[in-house]
């Protein structure tokens, strides 16, 4: 995880906005202020590890409100990586054979392959299964639907091919 | 840059090519059918880019990102856009070669991206 030190300049004026807001005793007045500020992830990272720090100041390590927020979030954030999905998403169906990883010329790819293409509604579902991907996960550049006759000899067009789910 | 119409003339005369000269049970022919259905589909999808946006691309990568975006493709058309362009690859670049069946799917599926971006043509 990186590091963010505690001397990074936080903008003055996103900083004012969020100290009036939380410095309220009654933060449901504050809300907007929080709601219509324009911090950047940074400056909300900061400030959340500087709540954080106080609320350990007060309460210990003690679990309480405060912590199973901050749990939550830390779960939800927690990195999923692209492959799970994958693995995930080619389990659930009984015609997919493989997948791989492919890489080549420093971009990540991937391919399903199927007993049989052919079939309309799989081959296109699988299509928006492998969009949805590359909108989630940027360090995948492309897909490719094939099956088991399309894909045979292909491994010499890649640098690095590796099987990542493969049917039992 | 190729207008709209221009590339219209070509996704017709690939069209011409494809239902005179190839058949989709000789399996000599399967690759081409193939690669030919998907540079159909990819005329038909720069022509209405073209006429609709004034959209032209440069490669591959561009225009995937433009089908992406534009708005004017359903996800029936971009799915079917895609396997068209994957089996394209792989009549080039597999061992084997593409079966009558997938042959017959991808001219299918080209003339369906063209019934649905320009349903006009097909009345």
């Amino acid at each position: 995880m990186k590091v963010i030190k505690k001397n990074e300049e936080l903008s003055g004026s996103n900083f004012d906005r969020f100290r009036t807001a939380m410095v309220k005793v009654r933060f449901s007045n504050a809300r907007s202020d929080i709601e219509n500020s324009n911090a950047s992830a940074q400056e909300y990272k900061m400030l959340s590890l500087d709540l954080m720090d106080e609320v350990t100041r007060e309460n210990g390590d003690n679990k309480n409100s405060v912590s199973n927020v901050v749990e939550k979030w830390v779960t939800r954030l927690k990195p999923r990586y692209w492959q799970e999905d994958l693995v995930e998403f080619c389990q659930s169906k009984d015609d997919i054979v493989l997948a791989y990883e492919i890489r080549k010329d420093n971009e990540q790819a991937f391919i399903i392959v199927m007993d049989d293409s052919t079939i309309d509604e799989n081959v296109l579902q699988y299509n928006d299964f492998g969009f949805e991907i590359l909108k989630k996960y940027v360090e995948i550049s492309d897909f490719m639907v094939l099956d088991v006759i399309t894909c045979s000899g292909i491994e010499y067009m890649f640098d690095e091919v590796n099987t990542i789910y493969k049917r039992g | 840059m190729p207008t709209a119409q221009e590339h219209k003339k070509k996704y017709q005369d690939n069209k011409e090519v494809l239902n005179s000269v190839f058949d989709c049970n000789n399996k000599l022919h399967c690759n081409w059918i193939v690669t030919i259905s998907f540079y159909i589909s990819l005329h038909i999808i720069e022509a209405k880019l073209a006429k609709e946006q004034n959209l032209h691309s440069r490669d591959h990568k561009q225009r995937d990102e433009m089908i992406e975006n534009c708005g004017l493709f359903s996800r029936n058309v971009k799915n079917k856009y895609k396997q068209l362009k994957s089996n394209c690859w792989s009549a080039r670049y597999s061992k084997n070669d593409m079966a009558p069946t997938i042959a017959n799917q991808m001219k299918r599926f080209a003339e369906e991206i063209e019934a649905e971006v320009f349903p006009e043509q097909n009345k």
